[in-house]
């Protein structure tokens, strides 16, 4: 199949989803489930209630089960046709889409936030081919707890701003490594940097616990920062180091909870 | 697994109303090794003060072994767990080895066999011999230093600063005290280090953190040192762009030049280019140090050109020994201007240093009770008469730093060459070397900077020229 039908296809797809999703916003909206939903927020007294509530809202739910489903038709499609690269790129994004929207709790295994990195790569792969990614994570911290969905956020961000820019092959790291109590995981790549004023910003943005990312205009790092510190305590959260032209190194620290297995 | 010792996040300091430290993130390990390179030394000054328990934080939040604690235990906390050795010895001279150690060790009133076999075991576990009947003043400094830290680790110091060592140490010595460090390291200590020479923190660092206008912009893993790369992470955005075998930023068209190379060629390298402006500031940056000595004698006429042409306020400039070079109006500050042998005359007054260059540029016509008087009165910011009426000799490392730079200043020259300014200097002779030389570039006199320290290059600002790897 000529290569420009493949990309018509994932346009029509990524076109497909988006419209769905507005679509379902719509209908949320009109069946009054976000007033419902402030409501419900509104009856919450206690600190800690708040504290969940205002991390819920942060992790921008959505729910369409459909969606998926689709995509895993549309994946069969691809492979009845012989489109092999759509086939894996769709099914990436229905595995990306279920991890994304199901609601299994406040935190997960750091395995899990790995592959859901892995397959977000693989999507981003399909669309600019220049990248590559390193993981490296001892194995007995694959089952270290962190809160859901503050890896590929980071991931996303260091490929649209830092190696998109960039001319030639850029490289993400993630490495995790841990001391008696923490979990240190740190993201590097080798783009194009931020400028030091920038820099100076975003890290003290980060830096201000009090600002809620929904009263900012909702940045993804800063999202994730106080979904940390809104967990965990301000001893928590993330750092960003970079120089322009050098790349740059976003360091996540977390308490470290490990999983025990078979109990 | 890590072994947090120390963690400073969004550390900030302010000096006198100005914000030295801005947002310093430092994490410190058991075993690690971790370098720190500042663009300014106001900071790192601060910094390292801050890790002594001299000064504390204002703004911030501090752990120690993974536990935060309050900014005002931080002094108290920094001095009982960190130790930075002196050059120098502080116990009295008259004190053996075995004295320091009973002194600097625990409480208890040893038998000197008792004590003799302890020291025997702690040297014998790092691997280093001093007698221990030995005066603290016969010691040289390597074996000074290698006492300092095995004394730091047997007082459970868990931290220990290792402060410009390259500009103290030769280089046999300085592995010696670096093989002493890992033995150390693998006992649990974890180190600090800063130095004038990057490629000591690059050989040795197991981390480094990069500091600029008072923030931790980046912390660089061991597999991420490679000289070209940190080179270039530090001087980031002052943009640098080659030409020929250089690396020049923003070489502004301005002419005519007070000291212009054209092509000038030097064993293994390629034909170099650039110009200095009047009352300009220029950094030359050679890693290798290799071409920097060969400018430095081409301008002292110790070398001959090998091809191209250097001009001096657009005539070709060819001196015939450094002498002549004076004469013209280019001047040499070499490494370490204030030991015997370099641009001082120890022997002689300090107003005697400061007026002989200016007999020879009068030929001799000098009417000496007139111009005395008036540099009394010239230099009275700088120094008392009775220092300008002592023997170099008697004179403290400061002074005589102020004396080799303010020569120049009294001579006016076209140029100063500044070689490797900060070598073997501290704080306030550094903070005295960066205020002259700006009170050169005040007095329309150009400065050629050499030095293979990024650090040293960045501090004085201006344009830098920057040798690239290739050479």
């Amino acid at each position: 199949m000529p290569y420009i039908v493949l990309r018509a296809a994932a346009f029509v797809i990524t076109a497909g989803f988006i419209c769905l999703a507005c679509k379902y916003r719509r209908l949320r909206r009109k069946y009054g489930l976000l007033k419902k939903e402030a409501e419900t927020q509104a009856a919450l007294h206690s600190i800690d209630e708040l504290k969940l509530a205002e991390y819920l809202a942060l992790q921008n739910q959505i729910n369409p089960h459909f969606l998926y489903n689709t995509l895993e038709a549309v994946r069969s499609d691809a492979i009845c046709a012989g489109a092999k690269d759509i086939a894996n790129t769709v099914k990436a994004l229905a595995t990306f889409f279920r991890y994304t929207i199901t609601d299994v709790g406040t935190q997960v295994l750091l395995e899990d936030e790995i592959n859901n990195v892995e397959n977000y790569f693989m999507i981003q792969k399909y669309r600019f081919s220049a990248l590559n990614l390193e993981i490296m994570v001892p194995p007995e911290l694959l089952q270290a707890r962190t809160p859901k969905l503050i890896l590929q956020p980071v991931v996303e961000n260091a490929i649209i701003h830092g190696l998109e820019k960039k001319v030639g092959l850029g490289t993400v790291k993630l490495c995790v490594d841990t001391t008696r109590k923490n979990l240190l995981i740190t993201v590097k790549d080798d783009g194009v940097g931020i400028e030091e004023d920038e820099l100076a910003r975003i890290n003290e943005k980060l830096n201000r616990v009090e600002d809620a990312p929904s009263k900012q205009g909702g940045i993804a790092m800063v999202n994730v920062n106080s979904r940390i510190k809104l967990i965990f305590g301000e001893d928590y959260g993330m750092h960003i180091y970079s120089l322009a032209g050098a790349g740059t190194t976003v360091e996540i620290i977390l308490p470290l909870i490990i999983e025990k297995r078979g109990l | 697994m890590k072994e947090e010792i120390i963690r400073i996040e969004n550390g900030v300091k302010y000096q006198a109303q100005t914000q030295l430290l801005k947002d310093v993130t430092l994490r410190i390990y058991r075993r690690e090794l971790c370098g720190l390179i500042f663009d300014a030394l106001s900071e790192g000054s601060a910094l390292l003060d801050i890790l002594k328990g001299n000064q504390r934080l204002d703004k911030g939040r501090l752990y120690f072994n993974e536990a935060r604690r309050g900014l005002e235990e931080g002094a108290s906390l920094f001095k009982q767990n960190v130790f930075a050795p002196q050059y120098g010895w502080q116990l009295p001279d008259e004190l053996t080895v075995e004295d320091a150690f009973l002194m600097t060790g625990d409480r208890f009133i040893k038998s000197g066999n008792i004590l003799a076999r302890e020291i025997g075991y702690v040297f014998e576990a790092f691997q280093i011999s001093i007698p221990f009947r030995q005066k603290l003043s016969g010691l040289s400094y390597l074996r000074q230093l290698q006492l300092q830290l095995v004394m730091a680790y047997r007082q459970d110091f868990k931290i220990i600063i290792l402060e410009n060592l390259a500009s103290f140490l030769n280089e046999q010595d300085l592995e010696r005290i670096m093989e002493l460090v890992v033995l150390m390291k693998q006992k649990g200590a974890a180190f600090v280090m800063v130095d004038n020479d990057e490629s000591v923190l690059l050989r040795y660092a197991d981390n480094i953190s990069l500091m600029r206008n008072g923030r931790t912009v980046h912390i660089l893993s061991r597999e991420e040192f490679r000289t070209g790369s940190i080179s270039s992470r530090l001087l980031g955005s002052k943009g640098l762009s080659g030409t020929g075998g250089f690396q020049i930023n923003k070489q502004p068209s301005r002419q005519p030049w007070v000291l212009e190379l054209a092509q000038v060629k030097a064993e293994g390298l390629k034909p170099v280019s650039f110009g200095i402006g009047k009352s300009e500031k220029v950094v030359f940056l050679d890693k290798e140090g290799y071409f920097g000595e060969r400018l430095v004698r081409l301008l002292q006429g110790k070398e001959k050109l090998q091809g191209g042409e250097i001009y001096l306020n657009s005539s070709p400039y060819r001196p015939k020994d450094s002498s002549d070079a004076t004469k013209k109006g280019v001047c040499v500050i070499g490494e370490n201007p204030i030991l015997p042998g370099g641009c001082l005359f120890h022997n002689l007054s300090g107003m005697d240093n400061l007026l002989l260059p200016l007999y020879i540029k009068n030929s001799g016509a000098l009417i000496r009770k007139q111009h005395e008087a008036s540099i009394i009165k010239e230099a009275r910011d700088y120094f008392t008469e009775e220092q300008l009426r002592a023997t170099v000799h008697s004179l403290d490392p400061l002074v005589r730093q102020k004396l080799a730079y303010y020569k120049w200043y009294l001579y006016y020259p076209h140029l100063v060459v500044c070689v490797k300014p900060f070598s073997g200097t501290v704080y306030n002779m550094r903070r005295f070397t960066e205020e002259i030389i700006q009170k050169y570039i005040e007095r329309s006199i150009s400065v050629l900077i050499i030095t293979s320290n990024i650090s040293e290059a960045c501090a004085f600002g201006g344009r830098i020229i920057s040798l690239d790897s290739e050479g």
